[in-house]
């Protein structure tokens, strides 16, 4: 029996030891997804669709909590105290319930990056100025911002090409007139010193003065690779949870047999 | 002498009625963006179509009609002095039809081969957003289509037909029309697998999980009712050592055990 026991002590120590390093991974993962170091948190933001930066934060939480508690679940394994595993497996099972709601929301909220979203949310928010109060007003602006940042710095322009501009009404146009400004001064290409190279050229849009890429997979790549690791890297340290929780009961169940 | 008189006609006829050329201005074919907006139409220039003309007679000056009706297109073919201060875009709403983009003639003329090359040459129509001539060329109106055609004005000519040359009128061309965002749907294209995965398993392992939990803890209670007093104490790490030969209840002897 003492020997049955000490490979299951053992096997279990071997587990926390995995969550404890999961643990601080998802940690750092999630901070840098939510540092947002492409800058396209104003985007979700301005259409009240940043659930995934939520699910990071829980992400970022739980994955220290799961630290903290396998080193608690390492100490009450080998010293076998009873409240102390008591407690281990309460918490663990509350901090597995939130890195569910964090997994289930960044995997579900993958599925809204459709180009029509981003589109839509260009469209009625980019250059508008009717905001209504305060956070509209950041949200615009910011929106604004990251979207004249995020065309130079990818090479692109709309979410589809230039075009984008043209085939659709926008807040952009109620402000600019279509022979002047067919698009944004920022879908030009600029020379060495980021000068635009020809504005005439740039608003017929001759190939080679206008940017005829969408920014669709600039937008998307970056928040969709965060995504997926959020959400099954979160998954996967989940699925190995499960199996030491599941070891820690049945331990906490022979403890005084 | 009747055949003379003929001939004398004809030739009299020939240099009233101005030539119109095999020429039908088209909406540029390169591949640009902007080809056609809401407001703007961009033509191919009509190089190396009047060279004869303009060789022929100095200070030649182009014109762009643009009609927005077979009316307007009708109304300008029937006159024969153009007085292009007369045809501005503040006339075109009752005319259907104004001048602009006043070009010099040898403008238009065969580019020479070895300049030619990456260079473009378009005639965007709506281009002006500020007007700072009368012949200024507006930006066009969306509602409407348009159909345009060059012509070869002598400014020289006074109240005698001044038309020198002219191409076709192009075919009606409609403007670009916009879609309104708010009929743009931003909903996903339905779920992921990934999404069902995920959900579908953790929410499972969530219930195993916690019925297992229950059932732990019922266990545990109901043992703790009626459990035998003889246990062998299990093993335990990080005190100094293991030491059981006492089948004590107790397990918890850890610091003890050195005194015995």
């Amino acid at each position: 029996m003492a020997k049955g026991v000490k490979v299951v002590q053992g096997l279990l120590i071997f587990g926390n030891v995995v969550i404890m390093l999961c643990g601080l991974a998802l940690t750092a993962e999630c901070i840098y997804h939510v540092s947002d170091q492409h800058g396209l948190w104003p985007l979700l933001s301005a259409a009240h669709n940043d659930d995934i930066f939520a699910a990071a934060w829980i992400g970022l939480f739980t994955g220290f909590s799961f630290f903290i508690l396998a080193i608690v679940g390492i100490v009450g394994v080998m010293k076998s105290f009873r409240g102390l595993l008591l407690a281990y497996l309460i918490l663990m099972i509350i901090v597995f319930i939130f890195e569910v709601a964090s997994c289930i929301t960044a995997a579900t909220h993958r599925d809204f990056f459709v180009p029509n979203f981003f589109l839509k949310q260009m469209l009625t928010l980019y250059e508008n100025r009717n905001w209504q109060n305060d956070e509209q007003f950041q949200n615009y602006v910011g929106l604004t911002t990251a979207w004249k940042r995020i065309m130079p710095e990818n090479e692109c322009c709309g979410i589809n090409g230039p075009q984008d501009w043209i085939n659709f009404n926008s807040a952009f146009r109620e402000s600019h007139l279509d022979a002047d400004f067919p698009w944004p001064r920022q879908c030009c290409t600029t020379n060495s010193v980021a000068q635009i190279e020809n504005v005439d050229a740039c608003k017929l849009g001759v190939n080679g003065f206008v940017y005829t890429q969408g920014c669709f997979e600039s937008i998307v790549g970056p928040l969709n690779r965060h995504t997926w690791g959020v959400a099954w890297f979160g998954f996967a340290i989940l699925c190995w949870t499960f199996f030491v929780l599941v070891g820690t009961m049945y331990y906490y169940a022979i403890l005084d047999i | 002498m009747k055949l003379f008189l003929l001939a004398l006609l004809l030739c009299s006829l020939k240099g009233v009625d101005s030539m119109v050329k095999n020429y039908t201005p088209e909406v540029t074919n390169a591949n640009l963006a902007g080809r056609i907006t809401a407001t703007t139409i961009t033509f191919q220039q009509p190089l190396c179509q009047f060279d004869s003309e303009i060789n022929a007679t100095p200070g030649l000056i182009f014109w762009l009609v643009v009609a927005n009706s077979q009316r307007g297109q009708n109304t300008f073919d029937a006159i024969t002095f153009v007085q292009p201060s007369l045809m501005t875009h503040q006339t075109a709403s009752t005319a259907d039809y104004y001048l602009t983009l006043r070009t010099l003639a040898e403008r238009y003329l065969c580019p020479p081969t070895s300049s030619s090359n990456g260079e473009m040459y378009f005639v965007r129509v709506g281009q002006e957003t500020t007007c700072r001539t009368e012949t200024c060329n507006v930006p066009l109106n969306n509602s409407k289509s348009y159909s345009v055609k060059f012509i070869l004005i002598n400014p020289s000519l006074q109240n005698s037909p001044n038309v020198i040359a002219q191409t076709n009128w192009s075919s009606f061309i409609s403007l670009k029309t916009v879609v309104e965002p708010r009929n743009i749907d931003p909903s996903p294209r339905g779920r992921s697998a990934g999404m069902i995965v995920i959900t579908a398993i953790l929410s499972v392992l969530l219930f195993l999980l916690l019925a297992f939990f229950v059932a732990m803890l019922l266990m545990v209670c109901c043992r703790s009712t009626g459990k035998s007093d003889i246990s062998e104490p299990i093993p335990r790490w990080g005190s100094l050592k293991r030491y059981n030969t006492h089948n004590l209840k107790d397990t918890n002897i850890g610091p003890y055990a050195m005194k015995i």
